[in-house]
Parts: C-alpha cells; sequence; structure tokens
C-alpha cells in the first residue's frame, strides 16, 4: 500500500485532516501527480472552510492534466459548494465535451442545477446520468431529491425504492427514504430510516438533521408547518417571495373585507394570521423544546438546537403563564414581562441555530436587547405600583416590537442565515 | 447470479448475446452442468473467437474433467494472447499450484494480482507459499505497484515502476524495533487503574492461570484491541502490559509495514509475525491498526484488501503458532476496522483507554516539569485543570509556558524560570484535542452500537440509554 492509496484509505474513512497529509505528503515528492491534487480538492472540499483551497487544488490539477473529465467534475462540485451554480454549470460541460457518455459529469451537471434550487433541470440532468450509469448513487440520490423538490411524490417513492433495493446498506439512500416519508406525513417511517442512516454513519449531519426533525414531526402542528415547508422547498427564491407576498395581500383582503361583515371575525383573522406568522417562525424551537422532554430523543440534539429549545419554547410557556398570571390577578408588571418573552422569541428563534456568524450577532442582539428591556420594565412596573405606565416603558417596548418585527423581515436575507461558504 | 431459466428466455429473444450466454455458461457452472457450460462458452468462442473469459472458463473445465494438458495449453494460449487478462494468470496460478509447483504458482499469481488487486486471494497465497512460493515474483516490472480500483490511480504509479526491486525478503529487511524487556510495568504507569484493572482481567490473569480460565472457557493470549482518543497512553499502557508479563515488546508502526509494491506489504506482515513467534514470549503493538485492519467497505477506491486478509490469516493462526504471542492494537477510530477483526480468535476483547484521571496528569505533569525550570509547580492543582487533557495537551501546556519565558529570558538574557501561574494561563488557552474525537465517539456509541461495543464510552461521557 503506497502513500497515496493510504490517503485514499484515510480519506474514505472520513479522515480528512490526516488523509490531506498524506496527499500532500506525495504530492512534496511528486510535485507533477494531478490524481494527488484532485484527491487533496476532494479532502479539502469536505473540510470546514477549506472549499476555495479545494477550488485551487483542482485548478493544479487541470494544469497538469487538462484532458481529464474527472477534474473537471470535481472543480463543478467545488464551485457549486461555494453557491458558484452558474460557475459549476461550466465546469460540468467541459467535462461532459471531453467525455459525453461520463455518469459522474452528468450527475455533477445535475449537482449545478441543485445548488441554483432549479429542481426540473436538476431531474433532467440527473436522469442522464443514470442513464449513463444506472449504479451511480450520486446521480440517484441528486433524482431523488430533486424529485421531493419538485414534490413529485409518487416518482420520488418509486426512485428512493430502487436506490434502497440496489443498495439497502445507503445512508443516503436512507436518508432520502426518510425524507420521503417525512414529506407523506409518516414521521414513525421517517425515524426508522434516520435512524438506519446514523447507524450506517453515525457521523452523518444530514442523517442526524433528519432524525431531529421527525421527532418534532410527532406533533401534528409541527408537520403542518413541515407541509408549508415542503411546498415553498418547490419554488425558487423570487417565486417564494412572490407567494408569502401573495398570502399576505389575500390576508389583508379578506380582513379588511371582514371588518365591514363581522368585527369579531376580523379580530379572529388577524389572530390567526399572527399566530401562522409566529408559528412559522418558532415551530423549529418549540419542536426542540418538545424533544428536550424526551430523554431518549433529546440525546441527538445539538447544544445550540437545546438553547434554541429552551429560549423559544420557554420563553412562550412562561410568556403565556405570565400573561395569563397578569390578567387575572391584574398584575402589570407580569403582563409586561410576558409579552416581552414572547416577543422575545422571535429574534431568538434566529440566533441560536444560525448557521451566519453576522446573523448571529444580528439576532443575538436584538435578543439581548428585548430581554434587558422586559427586566427593565418589569422592575420599573414594580416600583411604579400601580400607577401609571411608566415614561421609559413605552419607548422600550416600542423598539422591541418593532426590532422583533424587522427580525421576520432580516430572517429572510441568506446572508444573515447561511454561513459564507469559504 | 441470474438463474438458468430466465437466462435461457433472455436469449431465446437476443441468441447471439455475448454476456447473457457467458452469464449462462457461468450459471451452469455453479450447477455443475459442466457439459452445458462448456457448449455455451463455445458458442461464444464461436461468435467472437479470442474471447479470453469464454476460453479461460473452458480451460476450467477441462481441467476439472481431467484433462490438465489440454486445459494447460489452452490457458497459455490465452495468456500468450491477453496478457492483461487477470483471471487467466490466477487460473494458472491454481493450475501450478495442484502441480505443486509453487514459484510458477507465485510467479502466475503476482502477475495476476499485478493487473488487477480484485482478484487476490489470501487463501490461495497461504497455500502458494505453504508449497514453496515465498518469493515475490522477480521477473522485471513484477510485482507491479499496487493499482487502485480507479485504473487511473495505477497509472500514476506505471510510470516509475521500480527496477531495483529484485531483492526478496528476509528478516533482517524488517527493520522492526523491539524491546528485549520494556522498562515499563504498571507500577511506572501513574493512574488508568481501570485500564490496568481490565488488562489484568483481560489479559495478565488468563496468561498466569491459562488452565484455570481454560476450565471456565476463558482464553490466553490472542489478540486485545486498545480503543481511546489519541495521545492517551495506548502505547504507554502496550508497553507496560508486556513489562507486566516479561514479553519481548515490538512496537509496529504503519510506515514498518506498507509498501507500494503488490504483494510486499503482505510479506511483511508475514514476517513481522514470524520473528514474534520466534521470539515468544512476546507482545506485538500495532498502532493505528484501523488502517491494517480497515472496513473492506471503505476500500472500494483503494488498494489493501489483501494486507487486510494477509491480517486476517495471520491472526488466525493455528493456536500453537500464536502461542505466546500477545497481539495489541491501538486505534482511536474501532468503528473503522472490518467486524471481522472482532470476531473470536482476533481482536476479541476490547478495552477503552479514557483520557489520563487526575493521578494520571498528575504524573504528566511533574514528567513534564522534570529537567525544566520550574518553580512554585503544585502537580496536583495543575492537574485538576487540565481535565480532558491529553499526554499530548498536558505537553502543549509546557510548551506554551515554556515559550513565554523563554520570550521574556530572550529580553532580560537570563532565565526566567516557568511559574505555575504561567501554566495555569497556558492550560486555559489549550483546548483539549479529546473533545473532538469524543464528539464522534458519542455518534457511534449512540447509534452503532447495537452489540453494546462503545457502551464504555457513553459511562464515561456519562449518558443513560
Amino acid at each position: 500500500m503506497s502513500e497515496l492509496s493510504h490517503g485514499i484509505l484515510l480519506q474514505e474513512q472520513g479522515k480528512m485532516e490526516e488523509a490531506e497529509a498524506c496527499f500532500r505528503s506525495v504530492l512534496a515528492q511528486e510535485p507533477e501527480n494531478d490524481f494527488a491534487y484532485n484527491r487533496l480538492a476532494l479532502c479539502l472540499l469536505d473540510q470546514e472552510g477549506k472549499k476555495t483551497l479545494a477550488l485551487d487544488s483542482i485548478g493544479e490539477a487541470i494544469r497538469i492534466q487538462p484532458e481529464y473529465p474527472f477534474h473537471h467534475a470535481i472543480k463543478s462540485l467545488i464551485l457549486a459548494s461555494l453557491r458558484r451554480g452558474k460557475d459549476g454549470l461550466e465546469a460540468s460541460d467541459v467535462a461532459i465535451a471531453l467525455d459525453p457518455e461520463d455518469s459522474f459529469s452528468l450527475a455533477t451537471k445535475a449537482n449545478a442545477y441543485c445548488a441554483m434550487n432549479r429542481w426540473a433541470e436538476g431531474e433532467e440532468w440527473s436522469r442522464r446520468a443514470l442513464a449513463a450509469d444506472s449504479d451511480n448513487s450520486m446521480a440517484a440520490n441528486l433524482l431523488t431529491h430533486t424529485l421531493r423538490m419538485q414534490g413529485k411524490s409518487d416518482l420520488n417513492a418509486i426512485a428512493v425504492d430502487q436506490m434502497l433495493a440496489a443498495n439497502p446498506e445507503s445512508d443516503i439512500a436512507h436518508i432520502n427514504a426518510g425524507w420521503t416519508a417525512l414529506q407523506r406525513g409518516d414521521h414513525r417511517k421517517a425515524e426508522e430510516h434516520f435512524r438506519e442512516a446514523l447507524r450506517l454513519d453515525p457521523d452523518c449531519d444530514h442523517a442526524r438533521e433528519g432524525l431531529v426533525e421527525s421527532f418534532r414531526a410527532r406533533s401534528p402542528l409541527y408537520r403542518a408547518y413541515l407541509s408549508y415547508c415542503f411546498f415553498m422547498q418547490r419554488f425558487t427564491g423570487g417565486k417564494q417571495w412572490m407567494i408569502i407576498i401573495g398570502i399576505y395581500l389575500v390576508y389583508r383582503f379578506a380582513s379588511k373585507a371582514l371588518q365591514k361583515v363581522s368585527p369579531l371575525l376580523a379580530g379572529g383573522l388577524t389572530f390567526l394570521w399572527l399566530a401562522l406568522v409566529m408559528w412559522v417562525w418558532l415551530a423549529p424551537g418549540i419542536g426542540n423544546l418538545l424533544i428536550l422532554l424526551d430523554r431518549n430523543a433529546r440525546l441527538a440534539l445539538r447544544s445550540s438546537e437545546r438553547a434554541q429549545g429552551i429560549a423559544i419554547g420557554g420563553g412562550l410557556i412562561l410568556g403565556l403563564i405570565a400573561i395569563g398570571f397578569g390578567f387575572g390577578f391584574d398584575l402589570s408588571p407580569a403582563i409586561l414581562g410576558g409579552f416581552g418573552l414572547l416577543i422575545s422569541t422571535i429574534p431568538a428563534s434566529l440566533t441560536f441555530d444560525n448557521e451566519s456568524l453576522p446573523g448571529r450577532i444580528v439576532f443575538g442582539s436584538i435578543t439581548a436587547y428585548i430581554y434587558l428591556a422586559t427586566i427593565g420594565t418589569v422592575v420599573l412596573e414594580m416600583m411604579n405600583q400601580g400607577k401609571e405606565l411608566h415614561a421609559a416603558v413605552m419607548p422600550l417596548g416600542t423598539i422591541g416590537v418593532l426590532a422583533a418585527v424587522i427580525c421576520t423581515w432580516l430572517g429572510n436575507v441568506p446572508a444573515l442565515r447561511r454561513k459564507k461558504e469559504i | 447470479m441470474a438463474d438458468i431459466a430466465s437466462l435461457k428466455q433472455a436469449l431465446a429473444v437476443s441468441p447471439d448475446n455475448l454476456p447473457l450466454l457467458l452469464l449462462l455458461g457461468k450459471a451452469y457452472l455453479e450447477e455443475f452442468q459442466f457439459q452445458d457450460a462448456r457448449e455455451t462458452f463455445e458458442k461464444v468462442i464461436e461468435l467472437e473467437p479470442g474471447n479470453p473469459e469464454a476460453r479461460t472458463q473452458v480451460a476450467q473445465i477441462l481441467e476439472v474433467e481431467g484433462r490438465s494438458s489440454e486445459a494447460i495449453i489452452r490457458l497459455e494460449q490465452v495468456n500468450a494472447e491477453h496478457p492483461g487478462y487477470a483471471t487467466a494468470w490466477m487460473l494458472r496460478a491454481k493450475f501450478a499450484l495442484s502441480e505443486n509447483d509453487g514459484e510458477s504458482a507465485r510467479e502466475c499469481y503476482d502477475r495476476a494480482v499485478g493487473i488487477d488487486t480484485e482478484v487476490a486471494d489470501a487463501e490461495l497465497l497461504k497455500r502458494i507459499r505453504e508449497a514453496g512460493g515465498n518469493k515475490p515474483s522477480q521477473e522485471k516490472g513484477h510485482p507491479t505497484p499496487m493499482a487502485s480500483s480507479d485504473s487511473r490511480a495505477g497509472a500514476f504509479f506505471d510510470a516509475d515502476l521500480n527496477e531495483d526491486y529484485e531483492e526478496s525478503f528476509d528478516d533482517d529487511e524488517i527493520e522492526i524495533e523491539f524491546e528485549e524487556k520494556p522498562d515499563a510495568d504498571f507500577d511506572r504507569v501513574g493512574g488508568m487503574e481501570g485500564v490496568k484493572e481490565e488488562i489484568r482481567m483481560k489479559i495478565l490473569y488468563p496468561m498466569e492461570n491459562k488452565e484455570l480460565f481454560e476450565a471456565y472457557g476463558k482464553k490466553a493470549g490472542g489478540g486485545v484491541l486498545l480503543y481511546g482518543p489519541p495521545g492517551c497512553g495506548k502505547t504507554l499502557i502496550s508497553r507496560a502490559t508486556a513489562g507486566e508479563i516479561n514479553a519481548k515488546f515490538f512496537n509496529i508502526g504503519l510506515h514498518q509495514i506498507l509498501d507500494m509494491w503488490i504483494g510486499k506489504s503482505e510479506e511483511k506482515l508475514h514476517e513481522i509475525f514470524e520473528v514474534a513467534r520466534r521470539q515468544a514470549p512476546s507482545v506485538l503493538f500495532f498502532d493505528e491498526v484501523d488502517a491494517l485492519a480497515a472496513d473492506r467497505k471503505d476500500l472500494r477506491a483503494s488498494a489493501g484488501r489483501t494486507l487486510i486478509n494477509q491480517f486476517l490469516s495471520e491472526l488466525d493462526s493455528e493456536a500453537a503458532e500464536n502461542d505466546g504471542v500477545l497481539v495489541l492494537g491501538a486505534t482511536n477510530a474501532p468503528w473503522h476496522l472490518d467486524s471481522a477483526f472482532l470476531r473470536p480468535g482476533r481482536f476479541d476483547r476490547l478495552i477503552f483507554v479514557p483520557p489520563p484521571d487526575v493521578e494520571a496528569r498528575e504524573e504528566i505533569v511533574k514528567i513534564m516539569a522534570d529537567g525544566k525550570p520550574v518553580v512554585g509547580l503544585d502537580p496536583a492543582n495543575l492537574a485538576k485543570r487540565v481535565k480532558d487533557f491529553s499526554g499530548a495537551d498536558i505537553k502543549a501546556v509546557f510548551d506554551q509556558a515554556i515559550e513565554a519565558s523563554l520570550g521574556e529570558a530572550m529580553e532580560s538574557g537570563k532565565i526566567v524560570p516557568v511559574t505555575q501561574k504561567q501554566l495555569v494561563k497556558a492550560a486555559k488557552a489549550v483546548k483539549p484535542s479529546t473533545r473532538k474525537w469524543f464528539e464522534s465517539a458519542r455518534n457511534y456509541a449512540l447509534y452503532a452500537n447495537q452489540s453494546g461495543l462503545y457502551d464504555e464510552i457513553l459511562e464515561y461521557l456519562g449518558i443513560n440509554k
């Protein structure tokens, strides 16, 4: 077994840092070994914050061996992971031009389309890749993914069954089967598949995330939220916005129309609308709180998800209790404190499990402000002892409410939600 | 393999389909219908006269029918016309072995494996060796460098075949460092009482009271796997184990075995076992054993399956052969081991080596401070502050504190001693490397622990499932 072979073994065992060292050592002795550069690129691609280095490495491989389609296909994968789908498509096209029948290159083109949320084209190219090689697991995975994203449930179910039949020991196949089951609303089956995927690859975070999602989906309300998410995933960013604005306009129109007929009904509709909006933001956090109550399921949560569950679920429950208590015993500090906790749940839902550092800073600061403003309000009101509201309460509260509303819009800014790929 | 009826059905539609005919021929062979198989392969040869696969299969059938000479002639023709067809070389190796011609068998075997590593067969290689085929082929260009199943990977090696490869193995070529009498024993290893007790129960007592343990169905010797985070004393405790039983200690690193030439890594491994057997009682310690005993599922694109088979074969050697040889493997990723290694008779006993406990850390702190200008050292206090630190992490703490002192010494031009305060400050700055390991280990213990192999990890982490 040579050093290169040892590197490949380490890579396939998931020991990327050690494999990287191995490939670098090979390259120190053979600086023109394009295969080692290719393998090094794949190693770097799998490590946090090294994607740009991976691109450099594959660039070297292409410089040495520009006619080898595999290098261009890997370049496409790297570019897609850097969210440069268009550049990824170009690299795939070069690979395909060099070998039009190469299934892997065709699959990377499907992958590049997926990176741009262009599911229909992704489906088409994954089918082409599978036509070239029916055993291409990457293409099979992309096919089920694109079908799921387009809501083609029946076709997806067939594709997943085929994938599982071809390789029942594939964690990817089980992850796909899990998401398909979740889309169908079968959270028990989903849990089985995600558990199996984790048995096959315990370090697979996609499988863990799926398992957590299936635990959350034990709640019918959360399943409704998931259905909404699956529905929205079918569309690209622009269309998603159009749908959100469309639903808002329908609500406004219905609310105005109901005002003329029955103000009570209009009030009910507004309450329902606010509850829905809140639910969209708070569902994962509340789901995490429910998981925390299960001693086995809670082991699947990351510490950030636990914190999110406590901040959101705890904030919501304590807030509602405080409001009820406040109204029951006519205690304004409790009412204001309760509202403060309720409002805090919106920015908190964007803080703890946020991949983006700037996002965590922005939403974390807003959450901290609301907590402090709430404490300040409660203290001022307690000192006020039943007199009129303290002069500072209104501005403190207004800023908090406005900040929470702004969060619902900022929460849709990708740079504040997703980590920057480098 | 598809069944004969369905293959016949398919051939009715497409009677000249070569792949189908080959499948049918093999299906007949599996059912021992040699006449039908031969007719089917002859039809393939009729349609495509040069087809090496069909011709090799016919040769095999002829051999089964006792027409060995004709079989060998046919096979030689295939070898001559299709020198890159590995299966034919492998079959020829088997023919040569049946003639008890170990050398020729070895030459053909090496040639086959040189073309395609997938055809390697450790059992056959063992039989060839027993028949005298101990030396790898010395024909120029053979053995070929190990080719990955990715043909591209193979191509990279082909460019620089080692022309100097002419000598076969002898013991002197294997640079194994071994200690006649390890200077370590359990008394010299601070702390780790739990691990020591486990080793006593699983290794030492069975060796000291062989007959008593055998009466209870427990065996002595064999293989024991030590696993745990890196830098936590697996090598030290292994050396101490050898010291406890007064055995020679062979510390085998991966670099001492791995070789880019086909068959040579396997040879080295075999020789290492042979040396250990000759020097018994001995302890063979394999560090990073997960590379030598990797899960074959992880070897899709890399060569090394034959090495794994060789390792299994050495562990499985007759009890008498390995009598007095204790095989210790150390790994920080036991989950990457092929499950075949965890079966009885191989690494059937697992010992978890956790990060050093407080006594062990105190001991390490004292060792680290020894010979250095450290003043006011409070080992017990520092040991408490470096919870979950591995030995390597504690060394990093000392390195950092010493660097700080060195900086001051450079400025002042005189020796500035390292203080406890500096060490405490460094301990805060250094993050324990074991955390990352436990993150991964926790996942394996939670989700891939059906047989309870990793219960000790859960126990260590205080998780009750």
